[in-house]
Order: C-alpha cells, then sequence, then structure tokens
C-alpha cells in the first residue's frame, strides 16, 4: 500500500464511490446525469459566491461601484463574475431539464414521492437564489425588478416582508442579501442533502439491475461533467458578464426585463390583477408539489399543458 | 438764466450706466450679450469708466480708457490675474510699454483677443495676428508655430485617449480606475499651458507641451495594453479545454480497457 | 473486478487523476491573485466647508478615505495631515498648547507640517493635498 493510501485512504475511498455509482441502468438513460451536473453548478455558484462576497458592498450606494470594481479592477474579478453570472443560468436550465425528464418518465412515483418533494422545494430555492442574485448588482435593470417584484409581493399581502419596508430601498438590499448569502445556502445544504440520500435510497434493484453491472453511467457522468466545465469556461470567457448602467442612468433601457426563468410569470401577469395574481403566482409550485399524489393520465397532460403554456409565455415576454 | 445755469452746472453729474452706452452702441452691446464677460458682470462701465458726461455725446473726452495700450493689459489684468503675471514676462509686454503708436507696439491684449465679444484667440487667428508684424520665416513665429502643432496634437490625443476610456468604461476586465485621472490631469495641464503662453518662453512651453502629450500617450500605452492583454484570455480557456479534452480521452481509455478485459 | 494487469489499470486511474486534478487546479489557481486587492483605490474628495474658517490655532478633525485626518492652521500655512502615527497606526492627537502631534501609543511627537521630532517613528506623517476653489472651499483630496 502506498504511503499516502496508508494515510488518507483516497485509493479505497475512490473506488468505494466508483463501485456505488456504476449501478445499473435502465436504457435510455442518458438524462440521468442533469442532476449530477446541477449538482456541479450548485458547487460552482457556492464557490464563485463565496469570492464575489469578498469584495462586494450591500450598501444601495456602493453596491454597482462594487460590482464595477470587481468586474474591472479585481485580479481575474471579471473571470469569477462571469463564471457566477453563466453558471446561474446553467444551473436553472439543467434543473428545469431534470425536472421535465423526472417528470416524462414518471420516476417520482412510489417510493420516491419524498425525492420529488425535496426536489420541488429545491427548484423553489433556486428560483429564490437567482431573483435575490439579480437584485444584488443593483443596476437599473435589477431595481426595476425589485420594484415589479415588490408589486407581486403586494397581491400576497408580503410586501412589507419582501421589501423590508415601505418603499424599495436599502432595507430590501439587505434582505435580499442575507437571502442570498445565508438563507439560500443553508436551504442548499439541507434540500441537497436530503434529495442526494433519498436518490440514493431508492437505487434501482430488482429486473431493471438484472441488465449487468457497467460503469455506463459512471462514463456518461464523467463526459458531462467534463462537457459541462468546459461549457461554463467557454461561454464565461468568450461572453463575459458585463455592466448594467446604474439606476437611471441616461442610457438604460425604458422598460427592464426579468430572467427569463421569470419571464412566463411577466408575461401572465400582465394580463391579471388582484387575487388573480396570487392564483398565478401560486398554482404552478402547488401543481408540482401536487404530481406525485395525483393519477398518471392527469398528471402528464396536466404538466405537458403548464410546460408548454409556460413556453409560449416565456416567448412572448422576450419578444414584446 | 446764469441762475438756471450755474443751478444745473453745480448739480452732480450723472455716472453712467450700462444700460445708458447701449441706447446708442447697440452692436457693440450685441457683442457683449452672452460672453463670458456679461456673466462676470463686466460690462461697459468696468473698461470704459464713468467719466463722461452722457449728455455731451462724449464731445470733449480726453482719453476714453482704456486708449493707452499698456493700460490695456493693466485693466484686463486686474481680473486675468495669471494671464497678466505671464504677459508682463514678455517681449510683447516690452513693445507695448514703448506706447508710441508704431503699430509694431500694438501688442497688448487686445491684438488677439476681441474686446467686446472676448472670443479667444484660436492658434490659426494668433498665428495671423503674429504676421502682421513677424515675417513669417521669423525664429518666433517658427517657434510658435511648432508650439501649437504639439498643443494641437496634444489636444487631439486627450480627445482620442478620453474617448476610449469612454469605450471602455462598462466593459469587464479593462482596469482604468488609476488612469481616468490622467484625462483629467492632461486637461488641467494644457488649460495651464495656454496661460504660460503668455509669457512667449517657447523652449520651455515646448517642453510642457511635449511632456503633456507624454503623459496621455503613456497613459494611452496602457490602455491599450491592458486591453490586450484581456484580449489574450483564450490562451487560459484553451489550457483548461486541453486538460479537460485530455481527461475526457483517459475516460474513454479506461473504459475501453475496463469492456475489453470483461 | 475485469481481469487486467494491476499496473495498466492503476496507472490509467493515476492519469486521469492527475488530469482531472490538474484541470481543478487550473480553474481554482486564479483564486489567490483574486484575493489580493487592486492597487488602492484614489479615495474621493471631501469638501470642509470655506477655507477662510480656519484661522491661526484652528483645526478640524475630519475622515477622509476611512482614514482619521486633521486640518489646521498652525499660524503659518493651512496643512491637512494624515493622523496615522508611521510608527504603529495609533491615531495622533493634537496638541494646541503645545503646538505639536503627540501619539498616546508610544510618546511619538510630530511638527505641525508632520515632521517627526521625537519618539518612536518610520518617517513624517503623510500629508494629504488640498485645495481651495474659486468659490472658496476647501477640497481634500487627489
Amino acid at each position: 500500500m502506498s504511503r499516502l493510501e496508508e494515510r488518507t485512504g483516497l485509493r479505497a475511498a475512490l473506488q468505494s464511490l466508483e463501485a456505488r455509482l456504476s449501478r445499473p441502468l435502465p436504457p435510455r438513460s442518458a438524462g440521468v446525469v442533469l442532476g449530477s451536473v446541477a449538482l456541479f453548478f450548485i458547487l460552482v455558484q457556492v464557490i464563485s459566491g463565496a469570492l464575489l462576497a469578498v469584495y462586494y458592498v450591500p450598501s444601495w450606494s456602493e453596491a454597482h461601484a462594487s460590482v464595477t470594481r470587481i468586474a474591472k479592477d479585481v485580479t481575474f474579478g471579471w473571470l469569477v463574475r462571469s463564471v457566477h453570472v453563466w453558471s446561474a443560468h446553467l444551473l436553472v436550465a439543467t434543473v428545469l431539464l431534470h425536472l421535465v425528464r423526472v417528470f416524462a418518465r414518471g420516476s417520482y412515483a412510489k417510493p420516491r414521492e419524498a425525492t420529488w418533494l425535496a426536489g420541488v422545494a429545491l427548484l423553489g430555492v433556486l428560483m429564490g437564489a437567482a431573483f435575490t442574485g439579480q437584485m444584488l448588482p443593483m443596476d437599473d435593470e435589477a431595481v426595476k425588478g425589485a420594484e415589479v417584484a415588490a408589486a407581486y409581493a403586494r397581491e400576497t399581502g408580503m410586501a412589507d416582508v419582501v421589501r423590508g419596508g415601505s418603499i424599495v430601498a436599502q432595507p430590501m438590499l439587505t434582505r435580499m442579501f442575507a437571502a442570498h448569502v445565508i438563507f439560500v445556502p443553508l436551504g442548499l445544504v439541507v434540500l441537497v442533502a436530503a434529495h442526494v440520500a433519498l436518490v440514493a435510497r431508492h437505487r434501482l434493484h430488482g429486473a431493471e439491475a438484472a441488465e449487468g453491472s457497467s460503469p455506463v453511467f459512471l462514463r456518461g457522468l464523467g463526459f458531462s461533467l467534463l462537457g459541462a466545465a468546459a461549457l461554463l469556461a467557454t461561454l464565461a470567457f468568450v461572453f463575459p458578464a458585463g455592466i448594467g448602467p446604474p439606476p437611471d442612468s441616461p442610457d438604460a433601457p425604458k422598460v427592464a426585463k426579468p430572467l427569463w426563468m421569470f419571464l412566463p410569470v411577466y408575461q401572465a401577469a400582465k394580463s391579471v390583477s388582484g387575487p388573480l395574481t396570487l392564483l398565478l403566482l401560486l398554482g404552478p409550485p402547488a401543481f408540482l408539489l401536487a404530481v406525485p399524489f395525483l393519477p398518471r393520465r392527469l398528471a402528464v397532460p396536466l404538466g405537458a399543458l403548464l410546460l408548454a403554456v409556460g413556453i409560449a409565455l416565456g416567448i412572448l415576454g422576450a419578444a414584446s | 438764466m446764469t441762475l438756471v445755469a450755474f443751478i444745473l452746472l453745480a448739480l452732480p453729474q450723472q455716472a453712467l450706466t450700462d444700460a445708458q452706452c447701449v441706447k446708442c452702441h447697440e452692436d457693440q452691446a450685441l457683442e457683449v450679450r452672452d460672453t463670458m464677460h456679461q456673466k462676470a458682470g463686466v460690462g461697459c462701465v468696468s473698461c470704459h469708466g464713468t467719466d463722461e458726461v452722457v449728455n455731451d455725446k462724449h464731445k470733449n473726452l480726453p482719453t476714453f480708457r482704456p486708449a493707452k495700450l499698456p493700460k490695456i493689459a493693466e485693466l484686463c489684468g486686474t481680473c486675468h490675474l495669471a494671464v497678466s503675471e505671464y504677459f508682463w514676462m514678455s517681449a510683447h509686454a516690452d513693445a507695448a510699454a514703448k506706447d508710441d503708436g508704431e503699430k509694431k507696439h500694438r501688442s497688448s491684449c487686445s491684438a488677439c483677443h476681441d474686446y467686446h465679444t472676448t472670443a479667444g484667440a484660436a492658434s490659426w487667428t494668433i498665428l495671423n495676428t503674429c504676421l502682421e508684424c513677424h515675417e513669417s520665416t521669423s525664429h518666433e513665429v517658427k517657434e510658435a508655430k511648432s508650439f501649437f502643432d504639439v498643443v494641437g496634437k496634444a489636444y487631439d490625443a486627450l480627445d482620442h485617449f478620453e474617448g476610449e476610456l469612454a469605450r471602455v468604461e462598462r466593459r469587464p476586465g479593462i482596469r482604468i480606475f488609476d488612469l481616468a485621472e490622467s484625462g483629467e490631469a492632461g486637461r488641467k495641464d494644457l488649460r495651464r499651458l495656454r496661460i504660460h503662453q503668455h509669457g512667449l518662453d517657447w523652449k520651455k512651453l515646448n517642453a510642457d507641451a511635449g511632456a503633456s502629450a507624454d503623459r496621455t500617450a503613456a497613459a494611452y500605452n496602457t490602455l491599450a495594453a491592458r486591453e490586450e492583454s484581456f484580449a489574450r484570455r483564450y490562451f487560459g480557456l484553451g489550457l483548461f479545454l486541453g486538460l479537460l479534452g485530455l481527461s475526457a480521452a483517459l475516460v474513454v481509455r479506461r473504459a475501453r480497457l475496463h469492456q475489453g478485459a470483461a | 473486478m475485469p481481469d487486467v494487469p494491476v499496473s495498466r489499470r492503476s496507472f490509467l486511474d493515476t492519469l486521469l487523476f492527475t488530469s482531472v486534478a490538474a484541470a481543478g487546479v487550473a480553474a481554482l489557481a486564479p483564486i489567490p491573485f483574486y484575493l489580493r486587492p487592486p492597487p488602492a483605490m484614489i479615495p474621493p474628495r471631501v469638501t470642509l466647508g470655506k477655507a477662510s474658517r480656519f484661522t491661526s490655532g484652528t483645526f478640524e478633525t475630519f475622515a477622509y478615505g476611512g482614514r482619521s485626518a486633521i486640518v489646521l492652521h498652525d499660524g503659518a500655512a493651512l496643512r491637512v495631515i494624515d493622523r496615522h502615527c508611521t510608527h504603529q497606526g495609533c491615531d495622533v492627537a493634537w496638541t494646541p498648547a503645545k503646538s505639536r502631534f503627540e501619539c498616546p501609543c508610544h510618546g511619538a511627537a510630530f511638527a505641525p507640517d508632520g515632521t517627526p521630532v521625537q519618539g518612536p517613528h518610520n518617517g513624517p506623517l503623510a500629508s494629504i493635498p488640498f485645495r481651495t476653489t474659486p468659490e472658496g472651499d476647501l477640497e481634500v483630496g487627489e
């Protein structure tokens, strides 16, 4: 046994991990790596986010300057920020694809309901991360987005909690920062641990396992992680994250659009008001939570409809 | 009758106000309108005084100041202190002090600056004015011309530099906070040179102008170098992607090895 | 386990591990450079009201770029001094009675223009550039 092996047991640990991950898979399972890729992006976000927090100043007047400093003055600041921004987009996209795949294959069925619920909660936390994170740079888009969010919150009676006061100002920024940097990571730790533990608990057994043990999953996982890293690096290097104009600056666009993942709700909310907005905001999450308890005959068409409407609204929202 | 005349003459003479001058001197009033002088509260009376009785239509005017040339420089110098300091050190001041009516000794402020419209003298205006007294081949004109060339280039370089700064202001990866001051400093230099040039010390002026242009060029080169080094970030990306590719190839090789043996 | 010569398998294992580790190191390598702050930012200018109110003997402490500073008139000229003692960074106190700065930490003293007079020091107190605007305001900073 090598000296390193004697002290750390590294090789044994890696081999054991490999054995556990070399689980058998049913046919046409390429998408099974999506969850792991999402986890990779979450790790990237945590690290890059921690680094950004070293220079970011959560003050209404200083925030934009601090982000500009990161992007322009700090060594490799542009890279850390670009990785964080791109990884956020890729993370949400991967998680949504993962959700669609799990839903389509019905992998949430008994006994995996808890896994699905943990996953939906995780999706909620990630959307919260995206929203809170968007306000932090305090550029024109961010502030306008914050105003819109406060308007939605008013419909749900949570305006004061979201704004931390009676208007969109410093207290809201402080809350968003606390949420993004403390509450979201805490939520992620708990929910990711729960979700991954549940996935491991409900590994495939029985007939499907008879396909034969093969490290195909591991190979697929390896490629997809390498591919995800390559995609992220390429996007961050070739399209570094820009600096938006500060609020009320002359070259700021008149209407600010929310992030792409919120476009469907934004577009739909244009046509509704009052208590209907509440239905719009809470309806899709309620449906997702109910999915494991609905018969498949009902769930699949409803889900497909929701997805189609969501995509259509998203495109409309982007184009308008 | 004499009693009335006596009473009239005994009355205090009216002091002139700008409004009264304007009644007759409309053209000059138009020239002064919207100038820096007017904004600063400098009007007809500030330079021409109030000694004259308006009713006489300036008939018995002794000297309607500022007729005497050195006096013009003194008068302008009461407000334009820094410029006046340099002017008095120059050969032009010596010539103007001669005050003998000769054309080539009329080298006071009004030689280059319009006294009513206060238009700043642009370099080509100045050079044309120089030629009224100096030969175009004289060394003074040559030195003045070369100085204005350097200053012109310095202005262009500064404009270009500030344009580039504005272009990259919101671009990530290009540090500019230490260069922004250079643009301002350059403008300050050139404003200072405009004052100093009244001293006609061409050697020093050329040296200063050249130094300022060099500083702007250095700042511009730093900016260009930073843009270039940011553009070379793709080497880092290539290295990283290469390592990922190598890992992927090894994964394949290893998997084939396992499969081959299974 | 597949029946492959162990040396070949573990060689590829090691190679793969090294390759992935190298990619990981390459990804994390910028971090130490990132954490080193860029050269000191120039602090924004501070305006201190009319310069004329600083007659001989008057002084005022204020903050400049996060540091404690003082503006005073020592009878000859207006001075703007950074109050960081050059010994170990304590704030020096301006003692009008003795017309000098005195550091409470180790007893260093400095003249009104910052020159060290006695005690432990590492050079004179830093002077901060300032100017009087055309309107008569005192503006401190680059």
